[in-house]
């Protein structure tokens, strides 16, 4: 599904650059749920921004199904997100003009969808996070979890081939950060791909392999049930 | 995303910002506006011009003698059919017919009614297109001294109604007498030309009028030049023979068009429809000008409006740009998103000028006096300028906000 080879990324920094990621071989397997670890600053959003095409590397292969991602063109990199990646961010990052519904809708008006089919579909996805009586209600009046949730709803609704997390409960209580964890695990047994990056070892221990990461290397990679 | 989505995310995001979307608009309004009144001050100018041109004729001439400014009493007796003829001697003179007016009245069922007499001679009818006898007769060589009279269109209306009048007796007092004039004719509409209402006159033989007023002055003379090209020729020719008629007496050309009061104190005044024409012509031109140079002003200040609120936009939005992104939206539909947002305002904008433009063009011609001319073409021309600017200057933003870098625009605070 996810393959990368010997992945470099370089940030601009002052006069030279910030060697975030110092040559990654990873591979991510059809229905697995990974959880990528580490300490901050170790590179975990970077690789996950790769994994999810938002970014290029600097050197290096990331390939999702076969395509490398180095050889798209912005406009396809794009198309390829809206339909193979969902993202779920750690601020939520909904729309805060549209309501949830609108919000869920969001990228299968992206994908070209009917007016028609994209309400039933995002009604169905928020059935699924159990918020379909929230539809009409906007951002600034949910919860935070009940935000976590809508997003989670608008990541899946274009049937991803993966799911791709980024600090999803660094912005919500105990209890609520559970109720999304238990989401993620149900996403997992539906066979869904996940990646979820946390610096919460009690999180990361949900899933069946964990990735370290240090220095932009990875220190460690339990493999799970590979 | 389809067009509609992408419309009405725009007006979403414009609502949330309303004032500051009109206040930004303001220049496409006066910009817009401004086109708008040139077209309609250019089409209704041009269709006054081709009226005057089309009712008196390009070979006309005008000439007035003021018998009260001349210094001598010598002067004023030159002042006869001689001189109607000594005029039409002249090489590219081809007619000349002398004028002469007075003031009447009538009593019709006890009411006082006033009435405009025009002395005139037989060739007066040819001066004018489309201006003959709708009954009866016009004057005729053998009507010298008679008291004949030749009724226009709205007098014939107003003192016999739909009644035939011709053979019929108006008795009208004149220069203190009271005369009965036999109606020999009644001429078709004709309207205004130039200054005078062609409906509203009693014609009479000038012989006739002059005996009735005791004076043998004409006051003016209508001339018309034997060719197009030769007018300012005649027109000197004319000014010739009145200097040497006049010696003593200064001449000028004078424009009678724009009044002729301020000519007065010459002895007479030649003018040309020509000159009329292209001073009216000067006049709007140079008012297009102006408004032209209002209009490319405020379309470019607007145009830059526009383009300040979307970069403000862009950066305030910065992170909305990269959810948008994120979740699939390609560069080229952000791209679409703020360019219909800049359309949008600019059309909103181009909406308020078209109202702008046309209560500008309606209060121009009122002051102006030339027709208002309403015509669809305004609005296209309008809305199109208005797309084109924000088209022009959304464009920049658009490009900026679609080149936006998805995880860098996610961070943004
Ligand atoms: N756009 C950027 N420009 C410069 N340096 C960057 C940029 N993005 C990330 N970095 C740097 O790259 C390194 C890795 O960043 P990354 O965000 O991947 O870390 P992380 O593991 O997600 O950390 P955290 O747990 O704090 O989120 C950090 O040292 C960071 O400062
Ligand atoms: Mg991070």
């Amino acid at each position: 599904m996810v393959e990368l080879r010997k992945v470099t990324k370089d940030y601009p920094m002052g006069g030279g650059v910030y060697r975030a990621l110092r040559g990654v071989d990873l591979a991510i397997a059809e229905g697995e749920y990974v959880a990528i670890t580490g300490p901050s600053g170790s590179g975990k959003s970077t690789l996950l921004h790769l994994i999810g095409a938002l970014h290029k590397p600097t050197s290096g292969q990331v390939l999702l199904e076969g395509i490398d991602l180095g050889r798209l063109s912005p406009e396809e990199l794009a198309r390829l997100r809206n339909a193979k990646i969902g993202f779920v961010f750690q601020q939520f990052h909904l729309l805060p003009r549209l309501t949830a519904l609108e919000n869920v809708e969001l990228p299968m008006a992206y994908a070209g969808l009917r007016p028609k089919l994209r309400r039933e579909r995002a009604q169905a996805a928020l059935a699924r996070v159990g918020l379909l009586e929230f539809a009409h209600h906007r951002p600034n009046q949910l919860s935070g979890g009940q935000c976590q949730r809508v997003a989670i709803a608008r990541a899946l609704v274009n049937e991803p081939a993966l799911i791709l997390a980024d600090e999803p409960t660094g912005n919500l209580d105990t209890k609520t950060g559970d109720e999304i964890v238990e989401l993620f695990s149900s996403l997992h047994r539906e066979g869904r791909t996940l990646v979820v990056v946390t610096h919460e070892p009690e999180i990361a221990a949900r899933a069946p392999r964990v990735v370290k990461l240090r220095d932009g290397r990875i220190e460690e990679d339990t493999h799970g049930d590979l | 995303m389809g067009i509609f989505e992408t419309l009405r995310t725009a007006i979403l995001a414009l609502r949330t910002h309303k004032l500051r979307t009109a206040l930004s608009v303001l220049g496409i309004v006066i910009g817009v506006g401004a086109v708008v009144a040139v077209i309609s001050l250019v089409s209704g100018a041009t269709q006054e011009v081709k009226e005057q041109i089309a009712g008196l004729g390009i070979r006309t001439i005008t000439i007035n003698i003021f018998p009260g400014a001349l210094r001598s009493a010598a002067s004023a007796r030159l002042l006869t059919e001689e001189l109607s003829e000594k005029l039409s001697a002249a090489p590219s003179v081809e007619l000349v017919v002398p004028t002469a007016s007075s003031m009447g009245s009538t009593t019709i069922d006890g009411e006082s009614w006033s009435v405009s007499l025009l002395g005139v001679t037989p060739e007066y009818m040819e001066l004018f297109d489309d201006f003959y006898p709708k009954s009866g007769r016009f004057i005729h060589p053998l009507d010298e001294d008679r008291k004949v009279a030749v009724l226009g269109a709205e007098v014939a209306a107003d003192f016999f109604g739909e009644e035939d009048p011709v053979g019929q007796k108006l008795t009208l007092e004149v220069a203190g007498q009271r005369v009965a004039f036999r109606v020999i004719g009644v001429m078709s509409p004709r309207g205004t030309v130039g200054m005078q209402n062609l409906d509203d006159y009693v014609y009479v033989p000038i012989s006739t009028l002059q005996t009735l007023t005791g004076s043998r002055q004409f006051t003016s003379y209508i001339a018309q030049a034997a060719d197009e090209n030769l007018v300012e020729e005649a027109a000197g020719e004319i000014e010739a023979i009145l200097a040497a008629t006049f010696p003593e007496e200064t001449s000028q050309r004078g424009i009678v068009a724009f009044g002729g009061r301020g000519f007065r104190l010459t002895p007479y005044s030649v003018s040309i429809q020509k000159e009329m024409i292209s001073t009216y012509e000067e006049s709007v031109s140079t008012m297009t000008l102006i408004l032209s140079s209002v209009a490319a002003i405020s379309l470019l200040v607007g145009g830059i409006g526009i383009m300040n609120i979307m970069l403000v936009s862009v950066v305030e939005r910065t992170r909305e740009i990269g959810i948008r992104m994120a979740i699939g939206a390609r560069p080229r539909d952000i791209r679409t998103q703020f360019l219909a947002e800049a359309v949008l305002i600019s059309l909103f904008g181009g909406l308020l000028g078209l109202g702008l433009g046309w209560l500008a063009s309606f209060l121009g011609s009122l002051m102006g006096g030339w027709p208002l001319v309403f015509s669809g073409y305004p609005v296209l021309i309008a809305l199109g300028f208005a797309v084109l600017v924000g088209v022009t200057f959304g464009l920049y933003p658009a490009v900026r906000a679609a080149r936006l870098d998805p995880v860098e625009a996610l961070r943004y605070e």
